[in-house]
Order: C-alpha cells, then sequence, then structure tokens
C-alpha cells in the first residue's frame, strides 16, 4: 500500500507536467486545427534557457523560470512565423510536416550549439525532502507541481474569464464568425502559440531543474507522450487533457513500481492504441478537424 | 580509381536501400494515409533477418522473405487499424506504432537490447541492392497502373468518391500499408546485412521522417519521385561532406519549405510527360 | 438620401469556379434591401466579400469609402454587423458571452449595459437565459440572439443572410415584425433570404440574382407585381 501511493505521488507530480505540455499542444490544435510538431522544442528551449539562466545570471527559481519561458516563447513565436502562419488553415498533413521539420532542424541546431550529451543544471531549489506518513516528496518536486498548477489555473482563468480568452474560444469554433465581430484571427493565433510556448517552456524549465539537466533530444519523449494524451483526451474539452496527463502520469509510475521500469515508455502508446481502438475521437469527444 | 570506388560504393548501397524504403513508403501513401513507422517496420525486418541469418543460419534469400512477410503482416494489421481514423489520428497513430516498437526493441535483451543486436554476417553487395532496386522499382511502376493503384489513388483523393464507386477503401488502404510495409522490412533486411548491427536508434520517428522527406522532397505521385528524393538526398550530403548532425538541419529545413511551397514534390505526373 | 453601401463590378471566384460576376448594388442609408435567388445564386458569396471573409475583385465601399480587400475585423470596426446563415453562434459560449464577443470591437464600457438592457428588451425571452450556453437554445432563441449579437455592437449597417432558415411560419412572422422595428430606429440593412415573399413585403429595392448574376432589380412592388418573379419565385 505504501508503494501505491508513493507511486501514486510520484505519478501525479510527473503527470502534471505531461499535463502543462499536451495543454499548449492542444490549445493550438483547437484554435488553429494545427497540430505543431514543433511544440516539444518550446519545452527544450525551456530547460535550455533554464540553463543559460543559470549558468550565465541567476540561481533564483523566478529568474530561471522566467527566463526558460521567455526562450521557449521566443522560439515559439520564430515557429509560428516560419511554419505555422504560411500554411495555417491548408490541408491539416502540411502544416504537421512543415512543423516537423522545423522541430527536427531544431533538435539537431540544439546538438549543434550545447552538444549530443546532456548539459547538467545546477541545483537551483535547496534539496530538501517532506515525509507524510508512508510518502515523502521533494521540494524539487513540489516545485515542479505548484509551477504546473498554476499554468493550469492560470489557462483555465484566461480561456473562462478573460476578452481575449473568450475571443479565442470564439475563434476555435468559429474563426470566420470571429473575424467578423472583429478578432483579429492572425493575432489570436500568434497569442495563443505563445501562450503554449510559455507553457511547454515552464514544463521544461521544471523538468530541466528537476533532472538537472538539459539535453537536445529531450522533448521528444514529452512531445510524443503529449500528442498521446491529446489523442486520448480528445480536443473538445481542454480539461480533459489535463486529466488525462495526471493520469498518465500515475499508470507510468505504477507500472514502473510495480512492473519494470524500462517499459514505463511504452505505457503511453499502449494507452493510446486501445483507447483509439475503442473510442478514435478520444475518451471526452473531439471536433472535426 | 579505386578510392573513389571505395568512397562511392557505401553512398551508394545506401542510397540504393533508402530508396527500396522509400519506395515502400510511396506505395502506402498511394492510398492516403501519411505513415512515420516505417523506420519502424524496416528495422523489424531487419531484426527477424539478421536473427534468422545469425542465430540459425538461414539463407539469405528465405531470411529476406520472412523479413517480407513480417512486414507485409504487420502493415496489413497497421493498415486495418487506422482505417476508420480521420489523417492526422492516423499519422500519429503511425508516430506511436513506431516508437513502440523501438521501445520495445529496447528492451528485448535477446535482441540486444540498447546494445543493439550485431554479429550479422555480411550479405548485402552493391549489385545485389540494384538488382533488388530495380526489381522494387519494375513493381512500383506495374503498381501505379495497375487496378489497385488506381483505387488506392482514387481513395486518398476522394475517399467518399471511391466508396460510392465501389472500392473496398478498408481492403485497399490495408493491401498498400502492407505491400509498403513488405518493401520497407525487405529494405530493412538488406541494409541490417549491410551495416551489420540492427539497433533500436533506426527504428524511431526522426528516421522514418527521413524516409517521408525522400518521398515528398522528391514526389509522391509518381514512383519516380521517391526515387529521386531518396538518391538526391542521400547522396549530395555526402558528397558536400556535411557532417550527420547538419545534415537533419538541413533536412528539417528543407522538409519545411518543400511542405509550403511545393507538397506534390518536384517530380510530379505532369513533369513526366 | 445618402448612399451607405455601394458595390459595382463584383466577381467572387473559388479557384476556378464563379460564384459572382459583374454584380452591382447600392443601399441608401436608412433603407431595407434584399437580395434574392435560389441555392447557389451568389448571395452568400455576395455577402461574405462585403464582409471581407473571401477574396473578390470589383469595388465595395463603405460610405464611400473603399473596403474591398481590408481583413474581416476592419471592416466591422467600421460599423459593419453580420447575422450569418444558419445562426452560427459559439455554442460553447453563454448567452451573455455570445453578446460580449459581439461587443468585441466595442468594448464594455457603460455602454455596453445599456445596450445589452435594450436588446434585452426587444428580445426578453433572452435575458431570461442569460446565462445558458447559446448550443441550448432553441431555433427561434439562437436567432434572436444571432440578431442581438450582432446589434451589440451598434453598427452602421446590418447584413442578414437568410434570416427564416429553419423557423416556423408564426416565428418568422414576428421576426420580420422586428427587423422592421430594427430598422426604423435608423440601421441601414441588406438581406438575403430565399423565402422571397416576406422579404418583399418588408424591403424597400429588391436585387435577383441568378447563378451568380443580377438577373432583375427594382422596388420591391415592381418586382412583386411581376409576372415573371411571380412564377418563379412567390409561387404565383
Amino acid at each position: 500500500m505504501d508503494l501505491f501511493l508513493q507511486q501514486v505521488l510520484n505519478g501525479v507530480m510527473i503527470g502534471s507536467t505531461y499535463a502543462v505540455v499536451a495543454l499548449g499542444f492542444s490549445l493550438v490544435f483547437s484554435v488553429m486545427r494545427v497540430v505543431n510538431m514543433a511544440h516539444p522544442e518550446f519545452f527544450m528551449a525551456g530547460a535550455f534557457g533554464a540553463y543559460v539562466m543559470t549558468r550565465y545570471v541567476t540561481t533564483n527559481v523566478a529568474g530561471v523560470l522566467a527566463g526558460g519561458m521567455l526562450v521557449a516563447a521566443a522560439v515559439g513565436l520564430v515557429v509560428e512565423r516560419l511554419a505555422i502562419r504560411p500554411v495555417r488553415g491548408r490541408y491539416v498533413m502540411i502544416p504537421f510536416i512543415a512543423t516537423s521539420g522545423v522541430g527536427i532542424a531544431l533538435q539537431h541546431l540544439a546538438e549543434r550549439v550545447f552538444g549530443s550529451d546532456p548539459v547538467a543544471i545546477p541545483a537551483v531549489v535547496p534539496a530538501a525532502s517532506y515525509t507524510f506518513g508512508p510518502v515523502s516528496v521533494t521540494r524539487m518536486q513540489l516545485v515542479t507541481f505548484a509551477i504546473a498548477v498554476v499554468l493550469m489555473l492560470g489557462l483555465r482563468y484566461y480561456v473562462r474569464n478573460t476578452k481575449w480568452g473568450r475571443a479565442t474560444r470564439a475563434v476555435a469554433e468559429r474563426p470566420e464568425v470571429a473575424a467578423a465581430f472583429g478578432v483579429d484571427v492572425d493575432f489570436v493565433s500568434r497569442l495563443t502559440v505563445g501562450i503554449s510556448a510559455l507553457m511547454a517552456g515552464a514544463a521544461g524549465v521544471s523538468i530541466g531543474m528537476l533532472y538537472t539537466s538539459a539535453w537536445a533530444f529531450m522533448g521528444l519523449i514529452y512531445g510524443l507522450k503529449s500528442f498521446v494524451c491529446m489523442l486520448v483526451a480528445g480536443n473538445r474539452h481542454v480539461e480533459g487533457v489535463m486529466v488525462v496527463g495526471l493520469m498518465l502520469g500515475v499508470l507510468e509510475a505504477l507500472v514502473s513500481g510495480y512492473l519494470t521500469s524500462t517499459l514505463r515508455d511504452a505505457v503511453a502508446f499502449g494507452v493510446l492504441v486501445v483507447v483509439l481502438v475503442f473510442k478514435p475521437n478520444g475518451l471526452f469527444g473531439s471536433y472535426s478537424v | 580509381m579505386s578510392d573513389l570506388a571505395a568512397f562511392l560504393t557505401p553512398v551508394l548501397i545506401t542510397a540504393g536501400i533508402n530508396s527500396i524504403i522509400a519506395l515502400g513508403l510511396y506505395i502506402t501513401m498511394s492510398s492516403g494515409p501519411l505513415s512515420v513507422a516505417h523506420a519502424a517496420l524496416a528495422g523489424m525486418g531487419g531484426y527477424l533477418g539478421a536473427v534468422l541469418t545469425t542465430n540459425f543460419g538461414w539463407p539469405f534469400s528465405l531470411a529476406i522473405l520472412a523479413g517480407m512477410l513480417l512486414g507485409f503482416v504487420t502493415g496489413l494489421l497497421l493498415g486495418l487499424l487506422i482505417v476508420r481514423m480521420n489523417e492526422l489520428v492516423a499519422g500519429l497513430t503511425t508516430l506511436g506504432f513506431g516508437e513502440t516498437m523501438a521501445v520495445i526493441a529496447f528492451n528485448i535483451d535477446y535482441i540486444g537490447g540498447a546494445n543493439a543486436f550485431s554479429g550479422i554476417p555480411l550479405r548485402t553487395t552493391l549489385p545485389l541492392v540494384y538488382a533488388v532496386l530495380a526489381v522494387i522499382l519494375f513493381v512500383a511502376w506495374r503498381y501505379d497502373e495497375s487496378r489497385l493503384g488506381y483505387a488506392a489513388r482514387a481513395t486518398r483523393d476522394s475517399p467518399v468518391t471511391a466508396d460510392a464507386m465501389g472500392i473496398n477503401i478498408t481492403w485497399v488502404k490495408s493491401l498498400t500499408f502492407g505491400i509498403g510495409a513488405a518493401i520497407a522490412a525487405l529494405g530493412g533486411v538488406l541494409r541490417a546485412h549491410y551495416i551489420l548491427v540492427q539497433g533500436p536508434e533506426d527504428m524511431g520517428f526522426f528516421v522514418s521522417v527521413g524516409f517521408l522527406i525522400f518521398v515528398i522532397f522528391g514526389g509522391s505521385y509518381v514512383f519516380w519521385g521517391p526515387l529521386f528524393g531518396a538518391m538526391t538526398l542521400t547522396i549530395l550530403p555526402e558528397v558536400l561532406r556535411f557532417s550527420a548532425k547538419d545534415r537533419f538541419i538541413i533536412y528539417g529545413v528543407l522538409l519545411t519549405i518543400m511542405v509550403i511551397l511545393r507538397p506534390q514534390g518536384l517530380i510530379t505526373r505532369r513533369s513526366m510527360r | 438620401m445618402s448612399v451607405l453601401l455601394r458595390v459595382q463590378d463584383l466577381d467572387v471566384s473559388y479557384g476556378a469556379v464563379p460564384a459572382v460576376q459583374g454584380l452591382a448594388l447600392e443601399l441608401p442609408a436608412g433603407e431595407i434591401r434584399a437580395i434574392l435567388g435560389a441555392n447557389g445564386a451568389g448571395k452568400t458569396s455576395t455577402v461574405k466579400a462585403i464582409l471581407g471573409l473571401v477574396r473578390a475583385r470589383g469595388t465595395i465601399e463603405l460610405e464611400g469609402q473603399p473596403i474591398q480587400g481590408a481583413p474581416a475585423h476592419r471592416i466591422h470596426a467600421l460599423g459593419v454587423a453580420w447575422v450569418p446563415e444558419g445562426r452560427q453562434l459559439f455554442s460553447t459560449l453563454t448567452v451573455h458571452e455570445n453578446l460580449e464577443m459581439g461587443a468585441f470591437a466595442r468594448g464594455h464600457g457603460d455602454g455596453f449595459a445599456a445596450r445589452v438592457d435594450d436588446i434585452f428588451a426587444m428580445f426578453p425571452r433572452l435575458r431570461e437565459r442569460h446565462h445558458q450556453l447559446a448550443g441550448s437554445l432553441s431555433g427561434g432563441e439562437q436567432q434572436m440572439l444571432a440578431i442581438a449579437r450582432a446589434l451589440v455592437s451598434e453598427p452602421r449597417l446590418l447584413i442578414m443572410d437568410e434570416p427564416s432558415l429553419g423557423l416556423a411560419p408564426k416565428v418568422v412572422q414576428r421576426l420580420f415584425e422586428q427587423i422592421q422595428e430594427i430598422n426604423a430606429r435608423g440601421l441601414s440593412i441588406l438581406m438575403v433570404e430565399q423565402n422571397a415573399r416576406q422579404a418583399l413585403r418588408i424591403a424597400h429595392y429588391a436585387y435577383l440574382l441568378e447563378v451568380g448574376r443580377l438577373a432583375a432589380e427594382g422596388p420591391s412592388a415592381a418586382l412583386m407585381a411581376s409576372e415573371n418573379i411571380q412564377r418563379a419565385y412567390l409561387g404565383g
């Protein structure tokens, strides 16, 4: 029972970062009908941003987080300009391929700049561990979780309670009508990509600090899992992606704890196949593409 | 002269093998689905063929057939799985499949696990590769002109119309996926018996995207396209002495530019006339 | 009377397929004018061209100011509001949020609350359903909301596309009365309608499109009296 609880806790911690990355990815898809295959690179950029910040600027958590997020946002705007805006609205596989190309170029560019081996990120959050009965959790894990929760709540608030959030929902459902009521759809697209990049970047900073390293190809596995989350949840209800992300984290942790950790990464794809066979539109339904 | 031959032979062999796999991808994609699983399919063929020749002493030709059979069956099943999905979900499923296969290969110690399967006997030669390529080109040519080829293209261009014309979409998609996968597996077996090592890192999304770009760059509508794409994009970087890292940066940029500006690829049906 | 909207030589094509060819029409300020015609005649394409939602060739002027080629959100800011065919509400937003979207360009100053009150006076059922999701309203209520959404931006020109579509006859009757009331307050209306009879009853002038071209135009009385029109569109 102790192992179970501990693994569930670990799973929720990691799952929260999956949820954050998946949310940004899902948001861009809902609003723009674009699968941004370069989204994992926003995550990676965040981690490298954190690396650069700790190396040259500051080791203050807030500063590192902000720096990482800004780097990711910058990368996001570049990707939007080069690979998304020119193809938005075209047959859906074209943005998929275009962003794949940019993603691959970015990964190898990072490899060129930072090397093929992971770079070390110094511990920014002083190591500390808290025990609550049978389970224990580190301070870094809590920080990671807190960041994720703040981001998710922030996104929810933005989408539900702000003028631009409302406009974003309107564009997601009926871009033409939204434009006819004064919404600059291009701007909303840029904004949405920017937000997704900020979120992925923050997750990248968290993971970079948690595992004290950054690597050019680290985005790939997170990206794939967030794609899986989006497919499993369907894109109709953004909250669904959060739930699936958390569940995936927990499932992985349980498999790691009870079976074998080497199968951990296969859990996501196993779930994907099973769900898609029975519910091709995801657990919570999807808008058609 | 022999220096040149020593330099060119590996490049030509790799180009030939890439062309074979690219043609497999071409046939799969001719009925619509975009697959990023073909590197994994090739890898699966490679693993099976390698285990058969190395551990069980099978003759090379039988190992090839076994690999192709595995590829065909897997491709057929994958095709059946994605038939009712929209293009996007299908593409992402092939992605999931490919990555899962890579992860599984990573974890099975019998075939080497993370250290890859090695000790494979050298069986692939330049003449063999090009003989096989010639056969596959012939197959692709006949395929393009065959009823299945037409049915596939009809399915890709307008599934609703194809269905109304009486084409069995399920059958067409699965079959083309299976055939394309078998050809990719064939390429995989050849590759394994040339590089003499078969590892999980050759099965992932990246490598599949590499084949995808051969097809997209060269042209996905007629069988010369993938050949041209694979040959050019394999030989040119070698000749220009790009290191592997830079090559992928260029692939990535090239892929993005091509798909934005000329998604039908450089060689289209029209340009062949 | 000044001309609010003037369209000349309008050509709209989707790829190689022409939808509208050489169309000219005018809307003087304060009038209701109708665009009639069968399905596929090019009515909605005309409207979308005016709204800036599709690319078109020709001249479109709003109070003398050329607007062809301008993006839709800027045309809206000039005072043009749309009641789309089939309503096209934001179904995942509430009634109130749809109204907020209507006022997106104008902002939510004190004016907004007053305008919403005004609109609820005209459509009391919407006030009851204030916080309901737009997707859960009945057909007639959705039409009211679609009109309300357009009115909340205080436009100069209201463009309505098939307002009677899918509505019961009694509802349509009331709807057209309300459209006249709105027009009586000074709002110029360009209306696309398949229901020619109802449209001609409240419009001052109408244009008849056939296969993308202007087939006839004139004051409503004249069109209603014309035998051809009677036979083809009024079932008489």
